[in-house]
């Protein structure tokens, strides 16, 4: 005989498992479950928004493919603003990397090669893998060695050498200054909005002159595929060209 | 060659080697060969259908509500083959604001890769990794971060097989439109740009994951320095590398 369960008992043996104790048994920074599930987001995260693809991220430095930004800068933007609301209402802390000034150019300046050669970053390797990308393989291989050679062979030597110069801890920008971080929210967000409009209207402002002006005829090789042959109309009104030029844009993105 | 198998010869083997999981955990009266047949059988070719049986299974076995919940976020968001980039950015900064709510650490990838070379080397010369001082800072043993390397796979490929973005390529369009074709070159120049990325990071102390992104929304001026310095370097090298003003049309 099947016993009848009522519609609150079930709400509650649901509301029993979604209990708050599973997500303490999966808190802290040691916890290897509380790694796989946040991977497992990152993950999906990376590969919905392309970045884990070489052809992306090489067309960021190619000056092609500007996706890099557009998706980089709505990052920046939600996290410092929900890290820093988070941190004022005191649900957790702040962990500041330290700065080195020299180090942190040199390291720079290498690892921004090391991304032009391979379109990978470590994050992103891991991401390819999963993807199907089997040139992430060797990638991951490399990364491993170049720690181990560094750990082997250099970090002794250098360790108090040009490691140490510049070195300022691990400070912010408003405990240097001495104000409010909000301050500096407020002029960061602005400055990473209008970078986002920059970016966004990027393609459609390069359009724009070739169309107009017959600028940049030689850099928009790429968009010749994508939008219909500059023909020039003589006699059509003002209405027709923006609607085709409006319709140019759809095509465009689609 | 032999011939494809049919789909009806296909679902029976999946249901047999279900079934046969099934009665070994009955056996050893444990539930996690059966989880591991279902996970590896579904995730084959996911379905929406399959998806949340997947979750389902999940939510019975750990007698918790999220996988399930989990699941049905994935069903709804991700069958397109991308977000749009404003969207995707939005979730992962969530993501990243979550690492610091859940895990009380910004989400950081290259220690993982260095403590796994330092565990390749405690197992190999285990008298010789003691006394390397780095290995201090990076012990080696499995932690938070290779768990989030492993999950950043995994996630990946239910992402990718779901929407079916799945492709196994050897050497990436672009680099075939610039470079040639060849596996073997584009093999030893991604595991050398992979020693000096590798090895830079370790100069600078993190990578675009843990440095960049963690400095720059903590307003550090670490994060601003390598993210400028990274973007000189890898425009640099570009020009230099690929040598060409070509700008190569992208498939999409």
């Amino acid at each position: 005989m099947v016993e009848l369960i009522t519609m609150k008992e079930l709400f509650d043996r649901l509301a029993l498992m979604f209990d708050s104790g599973t997500i303490e048994a999966v808190k802290g920074p040691t916890s290897l479950y509380g790694g796989l599930i946040l991977g497992l987001l990152f993950g999906v995260v990376l590969q919905k928004s392309r970045l884990c693809k070489y052809d992306i991220v090489s067309g960021l430095f190619r000056l092609q493919d500007f996706t890099v930004f557009r998706v980089g800068t709505p990052i920046l933007m939600i996290s410092v603003l929900m890290l820093f609301i988070f941190k004022d209402a005191g649900v957790f802390e702040l962990h500041v990397p330290k700065t080195v000034i020299v180090p942190q150019i040199i390291g720079g300046l290498m690892f921004g090669a090391a991304i032009a050669i391979m379109g990978y970053c470590p994050g992103t390797a891991a991401g390819a893998l999963g993807e199907g990308s089997l040139d992430a393989i060797p990638a991951m291989l490399g990364l491993i060695s170049g720690a181990v050679l560094y750990a082997e062979f250099f970090h002794d030597s250098w360790e108090n050498t040009f490691l140490k110069w510049g070195e300022i801890g691990g400070k912010t920008f408003f405990e240097i200054l001495r104000i409010s971080p909000w301050y500096l929210i407020v002029l960061f967000l602005l400055m990473l909005t209008m970078f986002l409009i920059a970016t966004t209207m990027f393609d459609i402002f390069i359009v724009f002159l070739r169309r107009t002006f017959n600028l940049f005829m030689d850099m928009t090789e790429a968009l010749e595929e994508k939008v219909p042959p500059a023909t020039k109309p003589y006699a059509v009104s003002t209405v027709e060209t923006v609607k085709k030029f409006r319709q140019n844009l759809r095509d465009l993105f689609k | 060659m032999k011939e494809p198998m049919q789909p009806s010869a296909r679902l029976a083997l999946g249901a047999l080697v279900i079934a046969a999981c099934a009665v070994i955990s009955i056996i050893i009266k444990s539930g996690w060969p059966i989880m591991v047949a279902l996970s590896i059988v579904l995730v084959a070719k996911p379905r929406w259908w399959s998806v949340l049986i997947l979750g389902f299974a999940f939510t019975v076995y750990l007698n918790s509500g999220w996988p399930l919940l989990g699941s049905l976020f994935f069903i709804a968001t991700c069958k397109p083959k991308r977000w749009w980039p404003i969207p995707a950015g939005i979730a992962f900064g969530l993501v990243e604001v979550l690492a610091f709510y859940l895990s009380d650490r910004p989400l950081g990838i290259t220690r993982g890769f260095t403590a796994i070379g330092s565990m390749c080397e405690a197992l190999i010369y285990p008298e010789h990794a003691n006394k390397v001082s780095y290995w201090g800072v990076y012990e080696p043993v499995i932690d938070w971060t290779m768990a989030l390397i492993l999950g950043t796979t995994i996630g990946s490929f239910l992402s990718s097989r779901y929407s079916g973005d799945f492709k196994l390529n050897f050497v990436p369009y672009l680099w075939s439109f610039s470079k040639g074709k060849s596996v073997t070159k584009r093999w030893l120049w991604v595991f050398a740009a992979g020693v000096v990325m590798g090895f830079a990071a370790r100069i600078a102390g993190g990578c675009v994951s843990g440095l960049l992104i963690s400095g720059v929304v903590q307003l550090a001026p670490a994060g601003f320095i390598f993210m400028m310095s990274l973007w000189v370097g890898g425009v640099v090298t570009t020009f230099l590398f690929y040598r060409t003003r070509v700008i190569a049309v992208r498939k999409d």
